[in-house]
């Protein structure tokens, strides 16, 4: 598919399922797609809908009660059958990642500069400490952060300032993927766009591929080449940007768009999708947005719709547009 | 507070480091006439023996605060590796070292002091084990809590991204973060390990005579309190309250210091 363009990350039927005594919490589920190189692909969806697992599922360090199967490359390597230790060595290099809250994703008791050379050291054991600081000045210029500032601590800096850092510090090595879960959601409006906009910039720089994981439909037509829509742990649809925001396919991704408030002052109604999502726990067969789904089908409660190929970077996982629905009766 | 504590533990250590050129009198030879009330010539008494109290009260401090020290040194040294490990690595490993210190720390401490001690035997360090042996479980328990804790913070999460080692967490963003709390449990165990150890000694299990040691002169001046041979018993019962009390009134103010929430209850 889509010759012509190197896939840096496939995931192929990917699942991650939580353990519990009460059974495995499905919360990814089946959940297929490429990365391409400097690409940014954004994953969107509500709360819970497994986004976020996915996220640390690529890096592996999701809980001891989280089973991951299927296949996930990494440039060629299949992540799932690494070990811990192998793991250690990818993470951080190859694929790193930006998390959600800047306040406490970093060591309070370290200093920046210890952030750093503690990261660099780790996979590249043979570098001195003084050029490590070189690297670590280098990767703090790129984010607008003053060399002069190696020697603070995080508490201080503000919000948006961590933020910059933390994407400094995923970035040092050169990552060929990194992964941003919900990297501007605890920041005030003026500082995300400024925070979007420099991870773009650093991103073309260094020519990395991007999963963007967020549940602010804005903050990914800002940034995402292509979009990914998450529901309780399916993923629903995929298509380029532009398709989701104006030819939606799958039911969903349509009431999402109509559900994202806007500020025109004349459109003060406020439409939603009513219900909830269905708990992923023992979840059988069967598409997961069928209660709340206007176009729900007989088949639709029986059995997972297939990932449909629309056409070439266009999938909806939805029998609507399944070409063999004829035979399993609509109804 | 704080403040006040630390000048009591001042001058004890102060008093434990120049027993020997404070104290006016060997502590273990006879120095005047027995049973002699407090006078200028010996201002804590005499007991028994004739031997000087102020100066067995003075060399008991050294022996006090040695065996504290290194009984609470111990206990860290065995609570605060198995704590760690326990809290990090969790799992089964967790379930039975924290089933173990339980079980330890169920024992009502002298009791459990005293069993330790009796098959140890009296001395120095056998003493300083089996309180060891007591305080062991707190730390583990503190430290476990903590870690499990904080294991679950960003910033461990955030490392594990960058591809950090375990070893690498738990000493440098694990650790760190919970010796605070160490701090304090530390100086709060100090007070008890005092009290435990003049227990022992009390009891006879402690150090053997004719070493200077508040216990052992208290249970040895409780047989004279009838003849209303007060001072016998005052001065080391003062010594270990006033010293408890340091200790107690140092950890408290730093507790507060280190946990700022602690104060701000009302």
């Amino acid at each position: 598919m889509s010759a012509g363009k190197d896939v840096v990350c496939r995931m192929e039927n990917f699942r991650v399922y939580y353990m519990t005594f009460d059974g495995p919490v499905k919360a990814v589920d089946g959940v297929s797609m490429e990365v391409y190189k400097e690409e940014t692909v954004g994953l969107v969806g509500e709360s819970g809908c497994g986004k976020s697992t996915l996220g640390s599922a690529l890096l592996k360090i999701l809980p001891r009660t989280a089973r991951m199967e299927g296949r996930v490359y990494l440039e060629g390597e299949d992540l799932i059958p690494k070990s811990e230790k192998e793991m250690q060595k990818l993470r951080g290099a190859k694929i790193s990642m930006i998390f959600q809250d800047p306040m406490t994703s970093l060591n309070p008791i370290m200093k920046v500069k210890d952030h750093f050379i503690e990261t660099i050291k780790t996979h590249k054991p043979e570098v001195s400490e003084d050029q490590a600081l070189e690297m670590a000045s280098k990767a703090l210029a790129e984010v607008g952060i003053s060399e002069s500032r190696l020697n603070d601590y995080p508490f201080q800096f503000s919000g948006g300032m961590r933020q910059r850092m933390m994407i400094a510090l995923s970035i040092v090595l050169r990552p060929t993927l990194v992964i941003a879960d919900e990297p501007t959601t605890s920041l005030d409006v003026i500082v995300q766009a400024q925070i979007l906009q420099l991870m773009k910039e650093i991103q073309s720089h260094i020519r990395s591929s991007m999963i963007l994981i967020t549940h602010d439909l804005g903050v990914v037509a800002e940034m995402a080449h292509r979009i990914g829509v998450m529901y309780a742990g399916h993923l629903v649809e995929l298509a380029p940007r532009d398709t989701i925001y104006y030819k939606p396919l799958h039911p969903y991704t349509q009431a999402l768009l109509e559900s994202v408030p806007n500020t025109d002052i004349n459109d003060m109604e406020l439409s939603y999708i009513d219900g909830y999502p269905p708990s992923l726990l023992n979840i059988g067969e069967g598409c997961r947005f069928v209660d709340r789904c206007p176009k729900t089908m007989k088949v639709c409660r029986d059995r997972t719709p297939p990932d449909v190929e629309i056409k070439e970077d266009h999938m909806v996982k939805c029998w609507l547009y399944a070409d063999n629905v004829g035979e399993v009766e609509r109804s | 507070m704080a403040f006040v504590g630390a000048v009591i533990l001042i001058v004890f250590l102060l008093a434990a480091l120049f027993a020997d050129q404070i104290a006016p009198y060997d502590p273990t030879v006879r120095s005047g006439r027995t049973f002699q009330p407090p006078s200028s010539k010996h201002i804590f008494g005499t007991d028994n023996l004739g031997r000087d109290m102020f100066s067995r009260v003075l060399h008991g401090a050294k022996i006090a605060l040695l065996i504290a020290f290194m009984a609470v040194l111990i206990a860290a040294a065995i609570g605060i590796p198995l704590g760690l490990l326990s809290g990090y690595i969790g799992g089964p490993l967790d379930r039975i070292l924290t089933l173990i210190m339980d079980a330890v720390y169920s024992f009502p401490g002298l009791i459990l002091a005293i069993a330790v001690a009796a098959v140890l035997g009296t001395g120095v360090t056998n003493i300083a084990v089996s309180i060891a042996v007591v305080y062991a479980p707190t730390y583990f328990r503190v430290i476990r809590n903590q870690v499990a804790s904080i294991k679950s913070e960003l910033y461990v999460e955030a490392a594990r991204a960058i591809g950090a080692r375990n070893w690498t967490i738990l000493f440098r963003y694990v650790l760190p973060n919970v010796l605070p709390s160490v701090v304090v449990v530390l100086s709060m165990n100090l007070a008890d390990a005092i009290m435990t150890e003049a227990g022992l000694s009390f009891l006879g299990l402690g150090i053997a005579p004719p070493t200077p040691d508040w216990g052992y002169d208290l249970s040895n001046g409780q047989r004279f309190i009838l003849m209303n041979d007060w001072w016998m018993i005052m001065f080391p019962g003062l010594a270990i309250i006033v010293l408890v009390l340091g200790f107690s009134l140092f950890s408290e103010g730093l507790n507060e210091y280190l946990n700022p929430n602690v104060g701000e209850r009302e």
